[in-house]
């Protein structure tokens, strides 16, 4: 009997630490194999007949079509913390709406004087890109066979005739 | 002397060798913001709107409200840092009060699990703002971000 009731309370016990973590399926993970920065600049060479902003290189996540996205990311593969390069990286890209993958590239940006390493892909929204909310993944491999994703959130707007300041919340209303 | 000298010379060779190693950087590089991130992994990204409502952009006219989402993690034991085991968390910005960064739930992986936010006084200088995130954890692990060394994608008060 009391071995009975010792199975009974296992179950019990046990039951209490699965059923959460079943439940909490769809949150994301408490720990991550594989950490990731990620933004989004515009590019100096949009498309022919695209508008140049007035500074390039500004972050933001607005974009008109034929504008040149920039994917800039850094990270560190948690448990050695060793930052992520080519040295520790089998494959890296970015999954966007309308394109094939874009590769990552690692290279150095900045001024001459303060060149620092990170990654970088880039494309041209294409003429065509629907309008409105859109999300890019990013996924690195590491050489350990872990991953790290990052879903990136952006917006592709019919026209942006300002420079990215407080007015581009504007012009996505108006999208 | 000179055997000191020597043992000293061969000891740093060593260090330098296993250092090469451990990290695994290709010389000439320099990856952002080290090659190893020893304690904690924070990111912070400048938007016009909490919780997902605004736009994502570096550059604010005075009077604006930059809302700072922040994220940190632990790079060794790979714990998401949460209102539990955080100590302080905050927004270093010169000339300014520390913006303290409040625990929020993350929705996605390696997504926002702190936010603060700054308005912009009229005063404040235009030009690039050189913030830094700051956290300290319970069990005294430190975490810093500082922004990438691109000028123009840095944070900035323009008119």
């Amino acid at each position: 009997m009391k071995r009975l009731l010792l199975v009974i309370g296992l179950a019990v016990a046990a039951s209490a630490i699965l059923i959460p973590s079943f439940a909490q399926a769809a949150d994301p993970p408490k720990k991550l194999d594989v950490m990731l920065y990620v933004d989004t600049v515009n590019g100096s060479r949009p498309a022919t007949g695209t508008p140049r902003r007035k500074v390039s290189c500004t972050q933001t996540n607005v974009f008109i079509r034929g504008e040149q996205q920039v994917f800039r990311v850094w990270g560190t593969v948690a448990g050695s913390g060793d930052v992520l390069t080519t040295e520790n990286i089998k494959y890296a890209y970015v999954s966007v709406v309308g394109s094939p993958n874009l590769k990552m590239s690692w290279g150095s940006h900045g001024a001459a004087t303060n060149k620092v390493w990170f990654w970088t892909a880039a494309w041209n929204l294409p003429a065509d890109a629907p309008l409105g909310e859109a999300t890019a993944k990013i996924v690195f491999k590491t050489e350990d066979d872990t991953f790290g994703t990052y879903e990136y959130k952006y917006t592709v707007v019919p026209q942006l005739n300002v420079t990215a300041t407080k007015k581009v919340a504007t012009v996505k209303a108006r999208s | 002397m000179r055997r000191k000298l020597a043992a000293l010379a061969a000891g740093i060779v060593a260090v330098t060798a296993v250092t090469a190693t451990a990290l695994a950087v290709t010389p000439g590089e320099t990856p952002f913001p080290s090659p190893t991130i020893v304690s904690l992994f924070v990111t912070a990204n400048t938007y016009t709107g909490a919780g997902g409502a605004g736009i994502m952009t570096s550059r604010f006219p005075a009077g604006a409200t930059v809302v700072f989402n922040v994220f940190a993690a632990d790079a060794k034991t790979k714990q998401v840092v949460t209102a539990d085991n955080v100590r302080y968390a905050y927004i270093k910005i010169p000339g300014q009060p520390n913006v303290k960064l409040t625990y929020l739930a993350p929705t996605q992986r390696n997504g926002t699990n702190f936010t603060g936010t700054w308005t912009v006084p009229a005063n404040y200088p235009l030009g690039i703002v050189d913030f830094t995130a700051r956290f300290q954890t319970k069990d005294k692990k430190y975490g810093n971000f500082v922004q990438l060394p691109v000028e123009t994608s840095q944070l900035t008060i323009v008119k």
